[in-house]
């Protein structure tokens, strides 16, 4: 059953705002998504000391600067939010809209380090301790509440990679189903050393580009991401593009690795297609999760052969800007937006000799699409899987 | 109407058995601790595990684990990847879905106070978007000593920290047809107070036991007010089983 009008999606995303490895805005990231630009250094793409540095150019957040200096996350949060505030035009969060934040370490990097030296040695300042009695995980969402004095219905989603691609996922939910009005998603994600080492230390960190669904891959490439969407009723005017459909599922299989087969990459794909009342045959590209571990390549793409007779093309970006853990879904987002509005392919830099036991079909090349569904998938620890639909 | 089907609140005594289960040999204090409470919930239900969502809310999430993976990096210089796959506020969610076959959504959310009752709202959501027809719904928290002082000071001083874990099972109208049409309880609605003023008078407590509290009030007929320790609330409006 195809449907594909946009009065049948859920809703709109009406404005974005990103600041990665790539720069601040949206377009670097577009840009390098379109040209092949790679900038991570040894595996990792922490954002610019450059742009994390600079202030804040919203209004009304002056007051806050010693609290914002304190905690680059929430200080790139309202940034990256501020972006996606004007593009959309808003100037506030009303109680009636939502906020949900989708991140797996929160405002770690802001305590970590302390608290490493207290434990070295207990002697050593508990400032690293006591700062984290301030910050745990969920407090990103309520700190930002209390800057937006925002009142209304939030949420802090920790799915590990799949955080943010479900925080998008509900904050659709929440509009259709009418429970706010509109709803700001973001995905946060700052490098810190229990991902760097933590990742090292499973042996799928590599230091060159990652090279999703290619023979010779090395591993995954880890960076950062503060990435920032406003979803509106669908339909809206203003739109850049709709979510359609939602699905999310489990493996239980590996707290680690995917279901070999992709069993809930699958069944998360078809419930997508499933409450979009999309066919199988009316997604035009695929924008893969893609992160370049084998486990990874060969478990999405043996899902989407399961799922589409005839697939259509994929493409993973983590080749330009790397795995944004559990800001990716939101970052990723942004490029699959920007590719239905300006009706562009992107392709899976990086790869170079594909994977022989990967036949599905990977894009190359740069190019022009007049796509109207993309399917976005994203696989994550503990066995969960999320996929979304966007459309025109 | 969110029917709760069965609760299960933890009990410390029943972990030390369950750390000799294969399928637990890995688990974290927390895990188990979840463990115990979603099995609890879930003894008796046949549903296959694609039906069956699973939602853990935690307000630290695995903050021993992480504590111990910086600790060993700290000391010994060494990245332990079993500490950082544990450390993970997803962890316990993975866990669960692992050891109870659980193939539906999973999802983790972490909202400081009112963790037990975001966690109740994202199963809402997961039943209303036809996720899955049934959901476990955990609230989970561990004390963590090293953090204990720090953590206290968003906690009235005379407040008694705790740690649990407490679980529902939850439906809409279809799961709970299909899983034999009783409900312990009905929630008919919950929404969150932001006015400060409520006051807290609980012992024990942990950031996610909203769930905790919510059982233990479920024969209220009408809304169940849970003060907050930053002075906060959340109400739910309940009434009785079918």
């Amino acid at each position: 059953m195809t449907t594909g009008m946009p009065g049948s999606a859920l809703a709109s995303i009406t404005g974005m705002g990103s600041i990665t490895a790539l720069g601040e805005g949206t377009d670097p990231l577009w840009q390098a998504a379109l040209d092949g630009t790679f900038s991570l250094q040894d595996g990792f793409g922490p954002i610019p000391e450059e742009i994390r540095s600079s202030g804040l150019t919203a209004p009304d957040f002056s007051t806050l600067i010693h609290r914002l200096q304190e905690s680059p996350a929430l200080s790139l949060s309202l940034r990256a939010g501020w972006q996606a505030f004007q593009q959309a035009g808003w100037t506030s969060l009303n109680p009636d809209d939502g906020l949900i934040i989708g991140t797996t370490t929160g405002q770690a990097n802001y305590w970590e380090a302390s608290l490493m030296a207290f434990l070295r040695d207990p002697s050593n300042s508990e400032e690293g301790v006591n700062r984290y009695g301030g910050t745990p995980l969920g407090m990103l969402t309520s700190d930002l509440q209390e800057i937006l004095k925002h009142h209304g219905p939030a949420q802090t989603i920790a799915s590990a990679c799949c955080a943010s691609t479900q925080a998008i996922a509900v904050a659709s939910h929440w509009i259709s189903s009418g429970k706010v009005k509109r709803c700001l998603v973001g995905g946060v994600e700052l490098l810190c050393e229990l991902t760097r080492t933590g990742f090292q230390s499973l042996q799928i960190a590599s230091k060159e580009r990652c090279r999703p669904f290619d023979k010779d891959r090395s591993g995954i490439n880890l960076s950062e991401a503060v990435v920032f969407l406003c979803l509106e009723k669908a339909g809206a005017e203003n739109r850049l593009a709709q979510v359609s459909g939602f699905g999310i599922a489990g493996d239980a299989s590996h707290m680690t690795a995917p279901h070999p087969e992709g069993d809930g990459c699958r069944r998360a794909m078809q419930g997508a297609l499933s409450m979009a009342k999309l066919a199988p045959s009316d997604i035009d590209w695929i924008h893969a999760h893609g992160t370049g571990s084998r486990h990874n390549d060969l478990a999405e793409s043996k899902a989407i052969q399961a799922v589409f007779p005839a697939p259509p093309p994929v493409s993973s970006t983590k080749g330009v800007h790397g795995h944004a853990l559990g800001a990716s879904g939101a970052l990723e987002s942004v490029l699959v937006v920007r590719a239905l509005r300006e009706g562009r392919l992107l392709p899976n830099w990086g790869l170079e000799n594909q994977d022989p036991e990967i036949t599905i079909n990977i894009v190359r090349e740069p190019g022009h699409s007049s796509a109207r569904h993309v399917m976005k998938n994203t696989l994550a620890f503990g066995g969960v899987n999320t996929s979304l639909i966007f459309s025109v | 109407m969110l029917y709760a089907l069965r609760t299960s609140i933890a009990e410390k005594s029943s972990l030390a058995a369950l750390r000799a289960r294969p399928e637990l040999r890995k688990a974290t204090e927390m895990m188990l601790w979840a463990f115990a409470a979603a099995k609890g919930c879930l003894e008796g239900v046949s549903l296959p595990g694609h039906e069956l969502g699973i939602v853990v809310g935690s307000g630290q999430g695995e903050l021993e684990t992480t504590k111990e993976y910086y600790r060993a990096l700290a000391l010994e210089n060494a990245a332990r990847p079993f500490l950082f796959q544990n450390s993970l506020h997803h962890s316990t969610a993975g866990m669960l879905s692992l050891a109870l076959k659980i193939t539906g959504p999973s999802v983790t959310v972490s909202d400081s106070f009112f963790s037990g009752e975001s966690a109740v709202d994202m199963a809402a959501t997961l039943l209303d978007s036809r996720q899955c027809l049934a959901c476990v719904v955990v609230g989970t928290d561990t004390l963590v000593p090293t953090f204990d002082k720090a953590i206290r000071t968003r906690f009235p001083k005379d407040l008694e920290r705790g740690e649990g874990a407490a679980a529902l099972l939850v439906a809409r109208e279809e799961g709970w047809d299909k899983l034999g049409g009783k409900a312990d309880f009905v929630i008919e609605s919950w929404s969150r107070g932001f006015e400060a003023g409520a006051k807290s008078k609980l012992g024990g407590y942990y950031e996610a036991d909203g769930i905790a509290q919510l059982i233990a009030g479920r024969q209220t007929e009408g809304p169940l007010t849970q003060p907050k320790p930053d002075g906060t609330f959340s109400r739910f409006q309940l009434r009785k089983g079918t």
